[in-house]
């Protein structure tokens, strides 16, 4: 086995000169730019909120943009670190198996769309989580976070927002760089990346027509012992993957890509099942996007996406492993985008999304799966300099419950002076997944949780409306909402008590309110703050069910300085977490009992330094007060006490000079 | 000729954006070369049990039924039709409750003991058992559900019975139903277990689960005989 690992390694060794010899001598203007004043960061190009490239400002949903160059500063650990230092009513909460459990503005992960380049992930794990480890975040180049339901342009599950992770790929002729990370609950991180883009110019006649190549690969690995913290064992694991990517554009005329990622995840798992078999998951993944021009103002966009999640039993006695859940995702997409018209944008675009799923949870361990098929059109009309409007509609048809499903929006934006107003409506939508149409699952004779094939979607409106006031190094936001859901999917005993199923008996109404400053103090202090208030107290006879602590606030203050002429950075992050108590009914299911979730905040101190040559250290101390939750809840803060981390990375092309501009 | 070089040069540069398709396909071929190898990677751990100590995985998820082993047969047995009347078993299993061949339990000179040695190796144990073959305690009974248990029913009385059962082997196994998932302590110790005829073996529980980690199985290593 270790021998094919070395051939694979090998192959793509030797992969690599043959593309990057055809490179030598060629140079291409470095993009990197950093940038550090607020009116610049306005001016960063997101995509996820409109689906077309738009400035930051000039978007007409809210839109949290976290940049590369903040991921960078804050050396985050992994995607969960960096989404709770970065956003106040994110919360991350433990559970069995492989990854952490999200909620957000009062929302879990069923009502959270999370995607990757802007594509679907594949998984449906705990709690409908993707499996946050899949994704390497010194892989990351930026995320963008659209608040409010995105319902129309991105389907099912865009309800309380959308979370875009976009990753990195070729930025200069050639870059390859490494780096390694340790900290003192003994995980070490290691990964590696190369990547060259090569510009092809004219020849002389100029017959020739101007195109671009590039490539990049990049791999991560991450290891961490299991260990025991009083008596409680904490689970180690084995992370791993790697994606390759590839592009080719010809003349700003068409372009092609492609992306594949492979990962591998092993869980070692606790106590005594951790002796006899460690639970895998592994994801292949493949994107292969097309882009045709027919002018400067329209072009076309054809993509496939395909994601297949498993999970593995890898049983040491029987020296095999075995596949007992299968998640497979096929996402074809069209997109057409026009600006030909007079102060219009115009989208239109149609998409399929297949799912299969097989797991042991289905009657006769069968393969489950569901088409959904979509339409989807959108405008965004500048009427002014001042007002735009924006509105889309999307029609989904899913062959399960059949029937067409509409999903309306209509916003608007309006700019004065310093303000930025911005406000609407929009219908959201979660497809019932397939565990809940088609479960029956027999919970050891005791009681059967029942799938209902006969599940209609839940829906919701949501409300929306922002205000941003932004002068020189001052960025002030304010953001309230309101969620409706209705035609919640939840479970309900059967008459005689012995099975529980899923119906659309239930109905949620969640509002709240953030406000977030980002203030650069002086030449060398910044300060960033948010804080966030959310209600979704679900009454049962008087009683809140709702484990949704409904106050949360994240600060972070950055010095940035010189030191022996080299940019360092310090941070200091602060997180809070507000109280709550939830109401469940006792076992004999008569009356209430309260549990209690304290509150409690976190800090953080990070230091980052770009020395000479390429080479970047990081130092922190995650936890620096050292709390710890008195009662381990899967409520509770994920945490461990104080942990201190170093790494180390270097750019390779940097620290041999090569390809400067 | 040379122009004819030249023709076939600028008909080639009109390829090259194919060389870029090459490329691009490539690239590709890169990563299915990952496809076809990376799932290889997977290594196993080695499982070897000790010269002269032997291993044991029993059935035990069935509520209803009991199941029963003979160290002289090394294995399982048929449930006899008289269990306290019949000296062909030594041990038996229902759940996490075990039996010995004495005491309320069967006719048999069966009994247990918890050690404090957690290790199984003959030279010391076999002192151990020299100095304490008096300790063994034969059957007794112990309250267990011998049907599946009704969760709906639950406060309309205890649904658990008093069977026959080694009181000392109870404390193989703790198991603590408040949290969720219910959590399952095993003794470190190893037992001594006189069987039927008056022999001893000593006995180690290792796990709850079998090979696929699904609970309900007995596991454990034992020597026999240790006389």
């Amino acid at each position: 086995m270790r021998r094919i690992c070395i051939v694979t390694g090998l192959s793509v060794l030797l992969g690599w000169p043959g593309i990057l010899l055809p490179a030598a001598g060629k140079t291409f203007p470095d993009r990197d730019t950093v940038k550090n004043s607020v009116s610049e960061r306005l001016d960063e190009v997101v995509v996820t909120g409109t689906r077309t490239r738009k400035a930051l400002k000039d978007v007409p949903v809210v839109t949290r943009l976290i940049t590369a160059e903040e991921i960078k500063k804050e050396s985050p650990r992994s995607l969960t670190d960096l989404l709770e230092t970065e956003l106040p009513g994110i919360e991350f909460t433990r559970t069995e198996g492989v990854t952490n459990s999200v909620t957000f503005q009062g929302l879990g992960a069923n009502y959270l769309l999370i995607l990757v380049d802007g594509e679907r992930m594949a998984g449906e794990t705990q709690r409908s989580n993707p499996d946050f480890n899949r994704i390497d975040i010194d892989d990351v180049e930026r995320i963008e976070i659209v608040k409010g339901a995105m319902s129309t342009l991105y389907g099912s599950g865009a309800v309380a927002g959308v979370i875009n992770i976009i990753t990195r790929g070729a930025r200069k002729p050639f870059h390859a760089g490494a780096q390694a990370q340790y900290d003192t609950e003994g995980e070490q991180k290691y990964g590696a990346n190369i990547g060259a883009k090569i510009r092809r110019d004219k020849n002389k006649n100029g017959a020739e027509p101007q195109g671009e190549f590039s490539v990049y690969t990049s791999g991560m690995a991450n290891i961490k012992e299991r260990y025991f913290v009083e008596g409680t064992e904490i689970e180690g694991f084995k992370n791993f993957s790697l994606t390759q990517k590839a592009g080719y554009a010809v003349h700003d005329k068409w372009s092609l890509s492609a992306k594949g990622t492979f990962y591998h995840h092993e869980r070692y798992n606790a106590g005594k099942a951790g002796e006899l078999m460690h639970d895998i998951y592994r994801d292949w993944n493949a994107l292969v996007k097309g882009e045709y021009k027919f002018s400067p103002r329209s072009s076309m966009e054809i993509s496939y996406n395909f994601d297949d999640y498993s999970k593995y039993g890898k049983y040491f006695r029987l020296r095999k492993m075995e596949r007992n859940y299968k998640d497979i995702i096929h996402n074809p997409k069209v997109m057409f985008v026009t600006e030909a018209i007079r102060k219009n944008t115009l989208i239109a675009g149609a998409e399929v999304l297949d799912e299969s799923l097989d797991t042991y949870q289905f009657r006769d361990s069968a393969k489950k799966s569901a088409v959904q098929s979509a339409v989807f059109v959108q405008d965004d009309y500048l009427i002014n300099n001042k007002l735009s409007l924006q509105a889309g509609v999307r029609l989904d048809y899913h062959n399960g419950y059949g029937g067409v499903h509409v999903s309306p929006k209509l916003s608007a934006m309006f700019k004065t002076g310093a303000w930025t107003f911005r406000g609407g409506y929009a219908a959201g939508f979660r497809t019932p997944t397939l565990k809940e149409l088609y479960t029956s699952w027999d919970h050891q004779g005791m009681f059967i949780l029942a799938g209902n094939p006969d599940l209609k979607p839940e829906k919701s409106h949501n409300l929306q409306l922002s205000a941003e006031y932004t002068r020189g190094p001052i960025d002030v936001s304010l953001n309230g909402y309101y969620n409706h859901i209705y035609d919640k999917i939840a479970t309900i005993w059967n008459a005689t008590q012995d099975t529980s199923f899923y119906s659309n008996i239930d109905h949620a109404n969640i509002y709240g309110a953030d406000a977030n400053i980002r203030a650069r103090l002086s030449e060398h202090f910044t300060l960033k703050a948010g804080y966030a208030y959310v209600n979704d107290r679900q009454m049962v006879d008087g009683f809140n069910t709702s484990a949704t602590r409904p106050h949360s606030a994240t600060l972070r203050i950055e010095y940035n300085f010189n030191a022996w002429k080299c940019p360092f950075t310090v941070g200091v992050n602060g997180r809070y977490l507000g109280s709550v108590t939830a109401y469940s009914r006792n076992s004999d299911r008569e009356e209430f009992v309260g549990t209690y979730y304290e509150g409690y905040s976190i800090w953080k101190i990070t230091c980052a330094g770009d020395l000479p040559r390429g080479i970047r250290l990081n130092l922190g101390v995650n936890n620096l007060f050292d709390y710890k939750p008195e009662t381990i809840t899967y409520n509770a803060g994920i945490t461990r006490g104080i942990t201190f981390f170093a790494g180390l990375s270097v750019s390779i092309d940097e620290m041999f000079g090569l390809c400067k501009k | 000729m040379s122009k004819f070089v030249r023709k076939f040069a600028k008909m080639m540069g009109g390829f090259r954006c194919l060389r870029g398709i090459g490329e691009f396909v490539m690239a590709v071929c890169i990563a299915g070369g990952y496809a076809v190898f990376l799932p290889g990677c997977v290594e196993y751990p080695d499982f070897e049990l000790p010269d002269g100590v032997s291993s044991a995985v029993i059935d035990a998820r069935d509520y209803e039924t009991w199941v029963y082993f003979s160290f002289e047969k090394g294995g399982t047995v048929p449930a006899p039709e008289d269990f306290k009347n019949d000296r062909g078993w030594d041990m038996a299993f229902h759940r996490w409750n075990v039996r010995t061949n004495g005491g309320e339990s069967g006719c048999g000179e069966g009994g247990a003991w918890m050690t404090p040695a957690s290790g199984l190796e003959y030279e010391e144990l076999y002192k151990l058992l020299v100095q304490s073959v008096k300790n063994m305690i034969p059957d007794g009974t112990v309250k267990t559900y011998m049907k599946v248990p009704d969760m709906q029913a639950a406060g309309d009385g205890d649904q658990r019975v008093e069977v026959p059962a080694s009181t000392e082997l109870a404390r193989w196994m703790t198991v603590t139903m408040s949290t969720i998932p219910p959590s399952y302590n095993l003794a470190e110790n190893v037992f001594f277990v006189r069987t039927a005829s008056g022999k001893h073996a000593a006995v180690k529980f290792t796990n709850y689960m079998n090979e696929k980690a699904v609970k309900g199985y007995v596991n454990f290593e034992y020597i026999y005989p240790l006389d």
